[in-house]
């Protein structure tokens, strides 16, 4: 069957398409006769193409205004629809309720295009665009006449019955021009979208050639004019956009419309699906990577997270990981993901949310293009709505649609449901309706509470504020409010003092109460703290605008305050004092006790005062568990920081002159650090005695100066080596010093520039016992070493790791 | 252990230096074989925890002194799983409860119950074993409910040391079920024997004049005398008369940021002030230190009606921010209310000029 008959829907793409490139054709040649000395619209002139699709809007409302679309889709209903198999074009169609099957047919619309055309010539850069939503438009309301014989007929069977669509979903906006949000927003998202091209259509070679072509054209502009956006590889440089705004404002409807604008095809994901990460991910790789190939959607994929600051945190980790993640995945760090996928998120993701500020999404806002969706003017959903009433033969009277407007804060949803509900039979009586429960952001509410409300003839009266401030904070988010409100006043308040210290009053009576509640469920108390509002607004609010932001020290707070108690927790592991000692008493002296005065010498070279100082830098050090990591500065050099760094805890920005050890010295101090605590280990293990230890530190030591030395090795020429590699050790056949003997020997070479190399000498007076114990042994057993050119590891042989401490 | 302080840490009885009387009473209580529970309390820098530490040894002997540092888990009913930290030997854990936040009565009542159901099997000691429990005063009252009676149920086998700042926050209830001790901080001349004992033992000469000094500073904390004392010998070894203490950083951090408010009374300071009081508040510094900081240093150049009016004003905001929560709120809101009153007073006395 199928072999026999190519697929319905593929043939009927060939015909849209064919007619596409006719259309194209068509549409230069009217450009060229009709409008030759008009300026070309660019895309880089946003007001302009705004004001035009506002007029062309404006046009298509009158349009529909005069039903001459009606009539002619009336018209044409007769002589599209067939029953038996037609000569022209067709596509056939299974009518539900008695299986017939009809035969509507696929006229070329040319002339239909050039009728709507007409009013919108010219609109955008590409006109192209604008075609195709026409196209559809007219195609989806050809699908629904082929419905409404249907609907027709249950309507005129019992004409009370409401249909059982919601008007919120009958009515909503099917293409871009029918949007009723603000076209720059609409533009701002569809831009981002366009962005995308590059990298979405350039990818799909099975894309039909169609699109690539157009969007190529387009893709071209974009280039030119905002090269900024994208970055070298032609990715976006933000790779998410962040739809938020308050319910009802349409934003599902922005992102579906536009997405569909662009050419993508949509997947969806919402709060009523399943959102833990593991779901999360295997949906992002495959909407973003795969493509369907067998549905009549050839189109690729938009992801679209709807709600979601209602996301588990994980997931919107997980995202932000595959976004970024991506973004250097050329080293496949990502886990368990194809090598296919290493060319990072190929797809645009567009994100919803009501709240952008929510705590969960604040790693998200970073990496977001944030698009917020203001909300519509109360004229303009008013006209919506008369339109739908018009459609639904309701008897509404304008001002009362505005009216409904206002008292739903210009949620549309809400609006076309309340229509709906009332059936404009008695509007004006139930006008409360259309009130919800509405929420302010947490802004709006700031400034309504800093700032005095003026009306025509002047301030507000007190009552009405104080009934204003109530209503406002009666949403719960009073945490917030009042954090913000703490944050912002001391920019807005004026000089006087005693309106800041009444209002103080205020706060500590607000802290009292909350932590009434939260310590011990007294919630009966918590209406009390609404009346702080009040004061707070009394108080403080001015009559001028305010500037407003958000209280992110708060958050910087807790996170530093964490951080060093995290500090004091790992120095009290440590030392096991508790944490109020460590900060008042020893915190604040440790800067002092940990700088004693050490010249930058080679450690030998201390004075025994100075070797004093530097073994009890390195007890306390060991006391509370501190050691120098080195770590590099933003200068490109290396500095040591302490670690935990409890000199965050104790040093206070000006106040103390804190001396603080040169580089050299904590390198000294670092490394005999790090002898020391070996050595301890090494005893509390029991594994070596003293004696052993005594004499091994220098041979650990040794090997540090080693490093130094096979630098110079290398330069020796070869007899110097073989003359004294072959030799096994005579401590008095030198006439050198005794440590001179050791090294020489040990090393087979004869070194020269000793004074230079020893940084890591010993300090304490047991090394020269240490040394004279290091020769014993050499001399005892005596070390055979052979040289071997090109590997500078003169000796080779096993040695325990105690032996090294 | 290498500072001075706890080189120089006194680790029996015997060899305490002052309170020489009370040491006495101690030697003889924990001899009788009927060792109470015990309520040490003083001001910080007294001595409480070297006569805990040295009780325990009179105790136990030096098995006591062996210590280990770990961590124990609790859960929470609500599931929240804690984690204190504690040092212990075989014969004493040390915890201190109010880490846990609103959670201590948890760690109080699990701890005691986990070392109180088991003997330990070493013949020669004490049948008992000892908590230690630190800053009993931070407790809630929750846990000092549980306390109460967990503290008679398991007395056979486990006897408490409490040990506390003030027992002005402890339960009347706990307070008779302990042999209270109260450890008052050394005097000046106690303390000055202690540095001049402890100099002569690193070998140093330490001038009286700048002894004299160091105590003034160290306000009867002899913890921080003696740390400053090593502090100031870091910074320059021979001590001379007049040479520079050195002070906690934040001591200092707290005496500038009520200077600003002195000098200057507008919502701007007030911003500044408030940054500064989180960089404090950030490093852990306990609010009422804080407080007092500010407060010693405000009152400085005013009269005797405005320091009665300065300090009732911050002993009632000191309280609110104990029953509250929120620290920062009760700072400003005493640093607001100096201002206007200061800037009052700075311009009637102005007028009265004129």
């Amino acid at each position: 069957m199928a072999d026999e008959f190519p697929d319905q829907d593929d043939e009927y793409d060939l015909i849209c398409q064919a007619d596409y490139e006719a259309l194209r054709e068509l549409e230069a040649d009217v450009d060229f006769v009709e409008e030759p000395k008009e300026k070309k619209l660019r895309w880089d002139q946003p007001e302009d193409v705004i004001q035009k699709i506002l007029d062309a809007r404006q046009l298509l409302h009158e349009h529909d205004g005069d039903a001459v679309k009606k009539t002619k889709c009336d018209e044409n209903k007769k002589n599209s629809i067939s029953t038996r198999v037609p000569s022209w074009n067709f596509v056939a169609v299974t009518r539900l309720y008695d299986s017939q099957r009809l035969y509507i047919r696929v006229r070329s619309r040319q002339n239909d295009i050039k009728q709507t055309k007409r009013p919108i010539t010219n609109l955008l850069s590409i006109s192209y665009n604008q075609l195709k939503a026409q196209a559809q438009k007219i195609m989806s309301t050809k699908n629904e006449l082929s419905i409404q014989p249907l609907s027709n007929l249950c309507d005129t069977n019992n004409d009370n019955t409401i249909n059982d669509e919601l008007w919120v979903d009958k009515y909503r906006p099917r293409s871009y021009l029918e949007l009723l949000s603000d076209e720059t927003i609409n533009r701002q998202l569809l831009y981002w979208l366009k962005l995308w091209d590059k990298i979405v259509f350039n990818r799909n070679i099975i894309k039909p050639k169609k699109q690539l072509s157009v969007f190529g054209k387009k893709k071209d502009i974009d280039e030119k004019t905002d090269i900024e956006e994208v970055d070298n590889r032609g990715y976006p440089i933000k790779r998410i956009a962040l739809l938020s705004g308050p319910p009802g404002l349409g934003k599902t409807t922005l992102a579906h419309i536009a997405a569909r604008h662009a050419g993508y095809n949509i997947v969806e994901i919402n709060a009523s699906d399943e959102r833990s990460p593991d779901t999360f991910r295997q949906i992002l790789l495959a909407s973003t990577e795969m493509k369907a190939v067998i549905g009549a959607d050839p189109r690729p994929n938009c992801l679209i997270f709807d709600e979601i600051d209602g996301a588990p945190a994980a997931s919107i980790e997980l995202l932000l990981k595959f976004i970024q993640g991506k973004l250097i995945s050329k080293n496949k760090k990502s886990k368990g993901q194809s090598e296919k996928t290493s060319d990072g998120c190929i797809r645009p993701v567009v994100c919803i949310c009501n709240e952008p500020y929510a705590p969960t999404l604040r790693a998200l806002r970073a990496a977001a293009i944030i698009i917020p969706v203001p909300e519509v003017s109360p004229l303009r959903l008013a006209e919506r709505l008369m339109e739908i009433a018009k459609k639904e033969k309701l008897n509404v009277d304008f001002g009362d649609l505005v009216k409904i407007a206002e008292r739903s804060g210009c949620d549309v949803r809400a609006c076309v449901g309340a229509l709906q509900y009332m059936g404009g039979a008695n509007l004006k009586d139930n006008i409360s309706l259309g009130l919800k429960d509405t929420r302010k952001n947490l802004f709006d509410s700031w400034k309504s509470i800093l700032t005095i409300p003026m009306n025509k003839r002047g301030v507000i009266t007190i009552p009405e504020r104080i009934q204003n401030i109530l209503k406002t904070v009666q949403n719960g988010e009073s945490e917030k409010l009042a954090q913000g409100i703490f944050h912002n006043y001391p920019e807005i308040c004026d000089r006087k003092l005693d309106n800041v210290s009444v209002s103080l009053e205020w706060f500590q009576f607000y802290d009292l109460i909350t932590s009434l509640v939260t310590h011990k469920q007294v919630w009966s108390l918590m209406p009390y703290t609404n009346y702080g509002f009040v004061a707070w607004h009394l108080h403080l609010a001015r009559t001028q605008k305010v500037k407003l932001s958000y209280p992110t020290i708060i958050s910087e707070v807790i996170q530093k305050s964490a951080k060093n108690i995290g500090i004091l927790t790992a120095v009290r592991r440590a030392c096991g004092r508790d944490a109020f000692t460590l900060v008042t008493d020893i915190a604040g002296f440790l800067p002092a006790l940990l700088a004693p005065k050490l010249r930058i010498v080679p450690s030998h070279l201390y004075s025994s005062k100075e070797k004093a100082d530097l073994v009890r830098i390195i007890n306390v050090m060991l006391d509370f568990g501190l050691s120098f990591v080195q770590e590099k500065n933003p200068q490109g050099g290396y500095i040591y920081n302490l670690d935990p760094n409890i000199l965050e805890v104790g040093v206070l920005p000006n106040c103390n002159p804190h001396r603080y050890l040169a580089y050299a010295v904590q390198q000294i101090i670092a490394q005999e650090l790090e002898v020391e605590r070996l050595k301890r280990a090494s005893i509390l293990t029991g594994i070596s005695g003293v004696s052993l230890l005594e004499n091994t530190t220098n041979s650990g030591e040794s090997e540090n100066t080693k490093n130094n030395k096979n630098n110079t090795k290398n330069t020796k020429n070869n007899k110097d080596n073989s003359s004294n590699s072959l030799n096994s050790t005579k401590s008095g056949k030198n006439a050198t010093s005794l440590k001179e003997v050791v090294y020489k020997d040990f090393f087979g070479n004869i070194i020269t520039n000793k004074n230079e190399n020893k940084m890591t000498n010993r300090i304490s007076p047991k090394s020269q016992k240490g040394y004279s114990l290091m020769q014993n042994i050499l001399t005892k057993h005596g070390i055979w070493y052979k040289y071997k050119e090109g590997c500078n590891n003169a000796v080779r042989r096993s040695v325990f790791m105690e032996k090294l401490l | 252990m290498s500072l001075w302080v706890d080189k120089y840490r006194p680790t029996t009885l015997a060899k305490l230096d002052y309170h020489l009387e009370q040491a006495e009473d101690l030697k003889n209580m924990v001899q009788k074989r009927d060792f109470p529970h015990l309520l040490v309390h003083g001001p910080p820098g007294a001595g409480k925890k070297t006569r805990i530490l040295c009780i325990l040894r009179e105790l136990y002997g030096s098995a006591a002194e062996r210590l280990k540092v770990e961590n124990m888990q609790f859960e929470t009913a609500s599931k929240k799983k804690l984690e204190i930290l504690t040092i212990s030997s075989n014969y004493h854990t040390e915890v201190n409860p109010s880490d846990a936040g609103i959670h201590d009565r948890i760690v109080v009542m699990e701890l005691i119950k986990a070392t109180a159901q088991t003997h330990h099997i070493d013949v020669g000691q004490k049948e008992f074993k000892v908590i230690l429990l630190s800053n009993v005063d931070q407790l809630t009252r929750d846990a000092q409910h549980a306390l109460r009676r967990t503290m008679e149920k398991y007395i056979s086998t486990c006897r408490l040391i409490l040990c506390a700042n003030s027992t002005s926050r402890v339960l009347p209830a706990i307070r008779s079920r302990c042999v209270r001790i109260r450890v008052p901080a050394p005097t000046g001349s106690e303390i000055k024997n202690i540095l001049h004992s402890i100099c002569k033992r690193e070998g140093l000469h330490l001038p009286d004049e700048f002894a004299n000094r160091v105590i003034e500073a160290s306000g009867r904390n002899l913890r921080r005398a003696i740390l400053m004392l090593e502090a100031c010998k870091v910074e320059q070894c021979p001590f001379t008369a007049d040479q520079k203490i050195t002070e906690p950083d934040y001591q200092v951090y707290i005496r500038n940021t009520a200077n600003m408010m002195v000098s200057e009374q507008s919502p701007k300071v007030l911003l500044e002030v408030r940054n500064r009081f989180y960089d404090l508040l950030t490093r852990a510094i306990p609010c009422d230190l804080i407080f007092r900081g500010l407060l010693k240093e405000c009152i400085k150049n005013c009269d005797d009606q405005l320091k009665r009016e300065i300090i009732g004003i911050a002993s009632e905001y000191q309280h609110r921010m104990i029953r509250g929560s929120k620290p920062i709120f009760h700072l400003e809101a005493f640093a607001a209310c100096y201002m206007a009153i200061y800037k009052k007073y700075i311009e009637s006395s102005l007028e009265g000029f004129m």
